[in-house]
């Protein structure tokens, strides 16, 4: 059945080449119904778990090369939520990418970054997951940059951190393919796991270049600027996807690998040097995360570009998930998975209504927006509820999730973890305050003065959205129910929990009283500020001026909008300690010319030379593979 | 059953509304007494919210309207959780500080919010700089408060309140006072006071947040400081002062507000990058001292 809606996917995906450009919105819908057709399927399967598909493709020399596929609850779970948002996403879609340029390249493409989501996802075996990762990588980069010039600058970020980290991960493959004679993954850690007492050196280089692959993959430091180039150029629905969806694939293969193999070492403590009870190894990778999550708080409330703020809150949210998973309790884990979970729900929210934001203005600075919310009220609440979210404040699901990180962090004594969690978690609100106002509140410039909501269709997943967020804060059992199955999976202690309690060692929360209660205390506003005697609306410019005419003393409504360097008394504190990140790549970019342009017109110059460079390096190769092999 | 709890609801509301703007009167007096001038009586707080009430007021849209009840609910909510003396609301959740932490947010969140809406440059400086000094004086109050998690097993204040009962030697006040004094000085961020007040600043951007609210929704605002002195002493006065019996809890209560006035009323202002400094390297160390001696 897997393989059977992979191989639909091609065929419609070849099939909406034929809709011609007049009815592009239609390629939209066929994309939309697969989706939704996938999401169907992915629905189903939640009753059929290790249920598993293999596919032979060819067999060379005595190797197999198979697609295999196992229904595992940690993939479904990430299937299920992925493929859900991808359809909201696809709705918003259809009318977003009407007027669009070489839409139909871009929507080639997202059929498979569905494809390679269900095959990571549901992927066996390493082979099968690299040749997912590798096709999501691709189809990626051909819908971040189709032939436009600034996002090509943007997804070259991506694409060779993303290469780098692959590459690396498939020398660790091929490093445990050595060991084990098979791409499974369950031996692959297995394996590793031993390697750890007879090899200690060789078992961390690959559980290095794993990290490495997964690491680049989720933008954790020292990869942590691709995010902020290639999601804000990339088209605005796909920045949806690539901040909600997939960077969350890194995650997913540390859970996948990682997770696993620490929980190994953390049962069978010999070889290793514990920390807290857990592997140290584990412990720097929280550490990891928690500076990631407080580099890119700061990064973020740096920014102008309403995406790159976005795109670094995504980093920052990555950062949390890591440092709760990689403490390998289970409430650590669970609330690593749940932060995931809600971070895709809410992150999407954010990004469709930026997207949104866009299509109506044309504008991603900050400073040049102001006032939307009075326009755009749906966009608005959406963003507002996004952020509330983001922010982690009761009762939306953001809260839940990071109570529950709170919990791993606190019970199990992570005094420092939990500081510097909590303060890229206060940052956060410093950033998402600044978006909220320099884009929604504040003075409506007059050049938006005739600006219209977006059309229903694109409201239709915010709708949606707004719901999802505000049920998984309020029932969070319906997400903690299936991670509770995940945690089995890795024979973890289960979370004692009702569909709104969830419970921890430290202490209970009620989630539906919760909500109730903000409910009441807002009905008790609501009451005084009936009470209270009926307020009157006036024009802001017109309390500025006396009632007089604003024009006549060259007042406009931009003058008082306050945006442009918002916190810059704040930022100025860092300045000695700020490094340039992104410089050091590109310095690292212009080596890399340099030589190869060296290298060019040294060797290049004299056909001659090529020559013999190319017959030395074959030779070599040929007695490589003769003696040592 | 639930008849009991909006009862109980109704009387935690409005007890922190009346209670709160009683020490907003009585401070007002106090810090009269130490500049020796005159203030109004100490019921002056009560007749200003009827005043603010019963005027015509103007708002520019209705995120404003929104906004500002926003802010009062999110503080209310808050105090909910807060046990109160020996009373709670939820007898099931008794406090749970990192709910009331986040909860408290919501209330700035929708303040926020709403005068940022008034489209007035002044009030959103105002708010920039006062999520700025959030920054930095949750850093010392998020770690007393891992501290006391940590010394009691439970992140409850009721029970942190349980283990403190006896004498008053058994107090997280006397156990650990470098954590308490670091928390004082967050409490002095937390509450907004000199030097601690860059985000109202009259003299500098007409004090700030306030400068378009006029009517009940200054009114609003009363209550929501009100409200939140209530909130934030309580906190304190749960962690380290032992909680007590209602006319202990509030006394302890006052106690705190009045050396936060101590203090503001003898103090300039800090620029607030240097405020936030400040909090990430005295009352962080403090805090971080006593966490070390508790850890080794």
């Amino acid at each position: 059945m897997i393989g059977k809606i992979l191989l639909s996917g091609v065929l419609i995906s070849f099939l909406s080449l034929f809709v011609r450009k007049k009815f592009n919105y239609f390629r939209w819908i066929l994309f939309s119904i697969y989706t939704l057709l996938t999401l169907f399927f992915v629905y189903i399967w939640k009753n059929d778990f290790y249920f598993s598909e293999n596919y032979k493709i060819l067999s060379l020399y005595g190797l197999n090369f198979s697609l295999n596929f196992k229904i595992t609850p940690l993939g479904w779970l990430f299937s299920f939520f992925t493929t859900l948002l991808t359809f909201l996403i696809s709705i918003f879609s259809i009318q977003k990418n009407q007027e669009e340029e070489s839409e139909k390249i871009i929507s080639f493409f997202w059929f498979y970054l569905i494809i390679s989501n269900i095959g990571i996802f549901f992927a066996s075996d390493f082979l099968t997951l690299f040749v997912f990762w590798e096709l999501m990588t691709f189809s990626s980069y051909f819908v971040i940059s189709p032939g436009w010039m600034k996002s090509f600058r943007a997804v070259n970020y991506y694409f060779v951190l993303s290469t780098i980290g692959a590459f690396f991960m498939l020398l660790g493959i091929g490093f445990l393919y050595a060991g084990t004679k098979e791409f499974s993954i369950e031996t692959g850690y297995l394996y590793l796991f031993t390697l750890f007492s007879k090899n200690p050196l060789l078992a961390v280089l690959i559980t290095l270049t794993f990290i490495l692959g997964f690491f680049t993959k989720s933008a954790l430091i020292p990869f942590h600027i691709w995010p902020a180039q290639a999601h804000a150029e990339a088209p605005d629905d796909f920045s949806a996807f690539l901040s909600g969806i997939m960077i969350k694939y890194g995650l997913f293969g540390n859970l996948l690998f990682l997770v696993p193999l620490f929980l190994l070492i953390k049962e069978y403590p010999a070889t290793q040097i514990i920390t807290n009870k857990i592997p140290l190894f584990s412990h720097i990778l929280a550490w990891v995360g928690a500076i990631t999550s407080v580099v890119a708080t700061f990064l973020a409330i740096e920014s102008n570009d309403m995406k790159k703020l976005a795109a670094y809150s995504t980093v920052a949210n990555i950062g949390y998930a890591t440092t709760a998973m990689f403490t390998l309790s289970s409430y650590g884990i669970a609330g690593g998975i749940f932060q995931i979970v809600t971070h895709a729900i809410f992150k999407t929210a954010i990004f469709l209504s930026l997207a949104a934001v866009k299509y109506r203005t044309h504008e991603r600075e900050m400073h040049k927006l102001g006032g939307l919310a009075y326009k755009m009220p749906v966009t608005f609440l959406t963003f507002l509820l996004g952020i509330i979210a983001a922010a982690g404040i009761p009762p939306l699901n953001g809260y839940a999730s990071k109570w529950m990180i709170y919990q791993s962090l606190l019970a199990y004594r992570f005094p420092f973890l939990t500081v510097m969690i909590f303060l890229s978690s206060t940052g956060a609100f410093m950033y998402l305050f600044r978006a909220l106002h320099s884009i929604f509140l504040g003075q409506l410039p007059e050049k938006f003065d005739d600006i219209k909501e977006v059309p229903i269709l694109m409201q239709i997943p915010m709708y949606i959205l707004m719901g999802l967020m505000l049920l998984t804060g309020v029932y969070p059992g319906i997400v903690l129910k299936p991670i509770n199955s995940v945690l089995q999976f890795y024979n973890l202690q289960p979370l004692k929990l009702t569909y709104t309690t969830m419970f921890s060692t430290l202490s209970s929360v009620d989630s539906l009283k919760v909500f109730l209660t903000f409910a009441g205390s807002f009905a008790f506003a609501f009451i005084l500020y009936l009470l209270g005697k009926p307020r009157k609306h006036v024009q802001p410019l017109d309390n500025y001026t006396a009632g007089q005419d604003p024009k006549e003393f060259g007042l406009t409504r931009e003058l008082y909008h306050f945006a442009l360097k918002f916190y810059e008394p704040f930022e100025h504190m860092f300045d000695s300690y700020r490094t340039d990140t992104k410089e050091f790549y590109d310095s690292f970019e212009r080596k890399v010319n340099e030589i190869g342009k060296f290298l060019k017109e040294t060797l290049s110059g004299n056909i001659r030379n090529s020559v013999y460079i190319f017959i030395f390096g074959l030779v070599i190769i040929i007695l490589y593979g003769w003696l040592v092999w | 059953m639930v008849n009991n709890y909006i009862l109980r609801f109704l009387f935690a509301a409005f007890l922190s509304i009346i209670l709160g703007l009683l020490y907003m009167g009585i401070g007002r007096k106090y810090i009269a007494r130490i500049r020796r001038c005159y203030a109004g009586p100490f019921y002056q707080s009560y007749i200003d919210v009827i005043k603010l009430f019963s005027k015509k007021s103007i708002s520019h849209n209705w995120i404003m309207d929104f906004g500002v009840m926003m802010g009062f609910a999110g503080i209310i909510a808050t105090v909910i959780f807060l046990p109160i003396g020996p009373f709670t609301v939820f007898p099931d959740m008794k406090g749970n500080l990192i709910v009331i932490m986040y909860f408290m947010t919501i209330g700035y969140l929708g303040m926020a919010m709403g005068v940022a809406a008034s489209g007035n440059p002044n009030a959103t400086i105002g708010i920039a700089r006062a999520l700025a000094l959030m920054v930095g004086y949750e850093i010392p109050f998020a770690l007393a408060v891992i501290l006391l998690v940590f010394v009691n097993k439970s992140s409850l204040l009721a029970d942190i309140i349980t283990t403190q009962q006896g004498s008053i030697f058994h107090w997280n006040a006397f156990r650990y006072p470098f954590a308490f004094v670091g928390s004082l000085i967050a409490l002095q961020g937390m509450l907004g006071e000199q030097p601690f007040d860059a985000m109202i600043a009259p003299a500098e951007i007409a004090s700030g947040p306030m400068v378009e609210l006029s009517g009940k929704f200054l009114g609003f605002g009363f209550l929501q400081h009100g409200a939140q002195i209530f909130l934030e002493t309580g906190i304190i006065a749960a962690m380290f002062l032992g909680g007590g019996t209602f006319l202990g809890f509030f006394t302890k209560q006052l106690f705190l507000y009045l050396v936060t006035l101590s203090i503001a009323a003898v103090f300039p202002r800090y620029r607030f990058e240097d405020a936030v400094k400040f909090f990430w390297i005295i009352p962080t160390s403090l805090v971080l001292i006593q966490l070390l001696i508790f850890l080794i």
